[in-house]
């Protein structure tokens, strides 16, 4: 098995694993009996592989993230909004509650 | 799973109201692309309280820049390299600052995302390459996450980066074989 043409064969395997490139006849024969040279393709489809597994693995953005880029802007963040408007809504309420049962228990006459 | 021309339509309808000034459109991005932006920044930077970082800045980045926003490309791929290019100022300026080896980086990152349920052979290898990844320069592993990981070609990185797309080619082809090299040197 010649030396050179396995230094040349790794030099283009990177390119043939993860860009497709094709080899010359000479390259795609030395890669078939050569079984250092095959182990050097192997390891790349494996990088190739487990490369591309990272991008499946879903990582969640911490719950604090959408918060902290409305309110390092000083925007309104619309949680906040809702917020306010059922405190108000709840406020309202109270009041008016409170209001009825006064008169309920005003004396009549 | 949605359909991505209906999710890319409702991105420009949101697009249009925020750069008109509608904070909730832009809030409502910001949640649907969050998740997104916070993986690719962890992919990046391989530690995810620095991911979580560049997520935020990107995101902040990107509301100021959206005036500028012509829509050539998706929101999603402008956002995205937004978060490239914070990604690698941040991982710079942190391997100059930090005490904290690469080594102690890419442990952290282990120890966050495998769970004992996923040992085995494909996991092993995950781990290994992450550590290898770790160990890149941050040039190429920029370039290795973007074009292996997230499936972008060379011209977009190449645009994104700044770079020719034969510079781009040529610093991969590196970047594969120095990997390569630090896979084996973590068997």
């Amino acid at each position: 098995m010649s030396r050179l043409r396995c230094r040349k064969v790794r030099l283009v395997l990177p390119a043939h694993v993860f860009g497709g490139r094709s080899l010359s006849r000479r390259d795609e024969a030395h890669l078939g009996q050569c079984l250092v040279c095959q182990a050097d393709a192997a390891t790349y489809r494996s990088m190739q592989t487990a490369l591309r597994s990272l991008h499946d693995e879903g990582a969640d953005a911490p719950p604090w993230l959408v918060e902290k880029v409305m309110a390092t802007l000083g925007l309104p963040e619309r949680r906040q909004r809702k917020g306010a408007l059922v405190a108000a809504a709840v406020l309202v309420a109270s009041a008016a509650v409170a209001v009825w049962g006064r008169r309920r228990l005003r004396p009549v006459g | 799973m949605a359909d991505p021309q209906v999710e890319q339509n409702e991105d420009r309808r949101l697009v249009a109201a925020a750069r008109s000034g509608d904070t909730a459109a832009f809030e409502e991005l910001v949640r649907s692309h969050q998740h997104e932006v916070y993986g690719l920044a962890i992919r990046l930077t391989g530690n995810r309280e620095l991911a979580a970082d560049v997520a935020q800045e990107a995101l902040v980045r990107a509301w100021k820049a959206l005036p500028n926003f012509r829509g050539d490309s998706a929101f999603s791929t402008w956002l995205y390299r937004i978060t490239v290019n914070v990604a690698w100022t941040r991982k710079r300026q942190a391997a100059r600052r930090s005490a904290r080896s690469l080594d102690e980086i890419g442990d952290i990152v282990e120890a966050d995302s495998i769970g004992p349920e996923q040992a085995g052979e494909a996991a092993d290898l995950r781990g290994r390459i992450r550590r290898a990844l770790d160990q890149l320069p941050a040039g190429q592993r920029t370039l290795v996450v973007l074009k292996d990981v997230e499936g972008w070609t060379h011209g977009e990185i190449a645009d994104t980066l700044g770079i020719s797309v034969s510079a781009a080619k040529v610093r991969l082809h590196r970047a594969h074989m120095k990997l390569r090299t630090l896979l084996k040197e973590h068997r």
